[in-house]
């Protein structure tokens, strides 16, 4: 017994089911609109979180390193390329004295063995909690208390199995706190006091670790972070530096994340006309078809009026297929970006080598609710033009136009 | 009286030249009248049905039916008028090809109505009454041309209107289906339906209990 009731919508599901090529094309390219949409603006909030990351935990104007280690530097923080370079602690005192500079603070950079608790050799950064402003404001987001000695803070990449404890150089630490993640070299990250970066690294010393050979550890800092005085420009206390201490490499927060941001921006340029020629792509391609599709159907249509359906009747099956097509065609959108974006983000992370955050999970919902209002949207408004000329045309003509 | 037709005009453009479909026509018909409305081709038959039966605006002129002018109803009143009052039979392409027969001819029914076990026992009466009760789970494209002028008459009475308007309903139809179509609106006129048909086969006017003939757009024979 075959169905014996009808409904508009019926209509709408029968003329879809009845073109299955032109019904398949425009849902094709309705998902692919969502899926760009969708992908797209996932990539593209991704590396603006990944951006502020850096600016926030950066936490200062200027990085100062060894001269010539101004790329180490900058893999160690963006991509979490593991890296040990040192000069003289005394440069830590002159920087101090610059005009401009209201305050230094030292780190101590080191890197374990592939042997210890991880597949690929972590960074260790050591900061000294007296002068420190750059680490401990975004620890204590995560971590209230003190950072005694053999505790440690890791980075949401670092492989932690919650046991309280990770191993390096043969020794056990205990983990005071897991950071939230970056999407940066933060991430990969282990961060210790002073003392219990000196514990590790005799240890390391010990195990005849190379690098540590000619490097007296209390005389020795990696990086030498600086806050500049209210009132001086960065460059004016850049060109300070220069004239006044020799042999740095000086890094400006604001130039690294200046430099991605361009990178960002380029990408961002390049989505936007890619959406751009995807929409009016999509939105013409619907507009003709809906009108063909329309056209086909003036008898059906004088058929339904001459039984006594209204305008806006005629329209609402129109509007009905459209929405059919942006329901289905939006959500295999999104689903398929969905399919490629969360499942590969750490491959996607590697591949662009550029800080990479997926945004909050509401932020996810919301953007999936416009991306879905979008494609719910677009095919009835393409398809409106066409249903409402058909409505208003007279019914007798409409009817002969198709004999 | 059931329908006024007065100063009833229509006139179309075709490239540079204006035609008059329907011109200056006055008409009444009474309650179960079954009219029968010749002439040739061009003449202003399917014009007049169609604006009788509100589906084309007349240029000047009014249509009265159950004493309402009904182009002075809004589109969505006209529809509903139209969806209560008036069965349209027309003249070709009668169903929609991917229902069956059963859904087409619930479908006036369905447009302003929800589903109820009423409306599937008057149309299982109307589908035996026109002898398709077996067919009402077939396409149009399985049905012969009589069968498929059977369920477009059905459908027309579903929602039992007080007007039937029909053009060339027997058009294409061998004799003996064309006696079963004409014995259906005889018996529907005899239920007190008023019933308007056009033809323009001489040896089915006898069937109509008034014939007006009409010639470029005016009545040419019969009365007004």
């Amino acid at each position: 017994m075959k169905n014996n009731d009808i409904s508009l919508t019926r209509l709408s599901f029968i003329n879809l089911k009845r073109h299955p090529l032109r019904s398949g094309g425009l849902i094709a390219i309705t998902a692919v609109l969502a899926f760009f949409a969708f992908g797209g603006s996932i990539l593209s909030l991704s590396l603006d979180g990944g951006l502020e990351s850096i600016s926030t935990r950066l936490g200062a104007d200027i990085m100062v390193v060894p001269l010539g280690y101004d790329k180490e530097a900058e893999g160690v923080i963006l991509r979490g390329e593991p890296s040990y370079f040192y000069f003289d602690k005394s440069v830590e005192k002159q920087l101090a004295k610059v005009e401009g500079v209201e305050k230094v603070t030292s780190q101590f950079f080191l890197t374990s063995s592939n042997q210890d608790c991880c597949a690929l050799p972590v960074q260790f950064i050591g900061f000294d909690p007296d002068t420190d402003f750059a680490v401990q404001p975004w620890i204590k987001e995560n971590y209230s208390g003190d950072i005694g000695k053999n505790s440690i803070i890791i980075g949401n990449d670092i492989a932690y199995d919650g046991s309280g404890s990770l191993k390096f150089f043969d020794k056990e630490y205990s983990v005071a706190a897991v950071l939230d993640k970056t999407g940066t070299g933060f991430d990969t990250d282990v961060y210790a006091d002073l003392d219990t970066i000196r514990d590790m690294f005799e240890a390391a010393k010990k195990k005849g670790f190379g690098f540590t050979k000619d490097i007296d550890f209390d005389s020795s800092v990696s990086s030498v972070l600086i806050k500049i005085s209210d009132g001086y420009d960065i460059d004016t206390v850049v060109h300070n530096i220069r004239m006044n201490v020799d042999g740095v490499q000086i890094i400006k927060g604001q130039t690294m994340t200046s430099d991605i941001a361009d990178e960002l921006a380029g990408f961002r340029v390049f989505l936007t006309i890619l959406l751009g020629v995807i929409c009016v792509f999509s939105v013409i391609v619907m507009i003709m078809t809906f009108s063909l599709s329309v056209n086909e159907r003036k008898r059906e249509f004088g058929i339904l009026r001459s039984l006594g359906a209204q305008k806006g009747m005629i329209v609402s099956v129109v509007i009905r297929e459209a929405l059919l097509i942006g329901t289905i065609g939006g959500m295999t959108g999104i689903i398929l970006a969905a399919i490629v974006i969360f499942p590969f983000n750490t491959y996607i992370e590697n591949t662009i080598q550029l800080p990479y955050l997926l945004p909050d999970i509401s932020v996810i919902l919301l953007l999936l609710f416009f991306i879905i209002v979008i494609s719910l949207i677009i095919p009835p408004i393409t398809a409106a033009y066409s249903a409402v000329k058909i409505s208003r045309a007279e019914t007798y003509l409409t009817m002969r136009d198709n004999d | 009286m059931l329908i006024e037709i007065n100063n009833l005009t229509r006139k179309y453009t075709r490239g540079q030249k204006e035609i008059i479909a329907v011109n200056d026509l006055d008409l009444t018909v009474d309650k179960g009248e079954f009219i029968i409305i010749k002439g040739e081709s061009g003449s202003g038959k399917s014009t007049l049905l169609s604006m009788l039966a509100g589906l084309l605006r007349p240029t000047e002129g009014t249509v009265h039916i159950c004493g309402k002018n009904i182009y002075e109803l809004s589109d969505k009143q006209l529809s509903v008028f139209r969806n209560r009052h008036i069965g349209y039979i027309p003249q070709a392409h009668e169903l929609l090809s991917e229902l069956t027969v059963y859904e087409n001819t619930l479908l006036p029914y369905r447009l302003y109505e929800k589903i109820s076990d009423e409306i599937h026992e008057r149309l299982g009466e109307i589908l035996d009454r026109f002898g398709i009760s077996e067919l009402k789970n077939s396409y149009p494209s399985d049905l012969s041309g009589g069968e498929r002028k059977r369920a477009a008459i059905a459908r027309a009475l579903v929602n039992a209107p007080e007007v039937l308007l029909a053009d060339e309903p027997t058009s294409d139809l061998d004799q003996k289906n064309t006696i079963s179509v004409l014995d259906a609106f005889t018996n529907i006129v005899k239920a007190g339906t008023t019933v308007i048909m056009i033809t323009h086969e001489d040896h089915i006017s006898s069937y109509g209990d008034r014939i007006i003939e009409l010639e470029n757009g005016k009545i040419k024979k019969g009365e007004a």
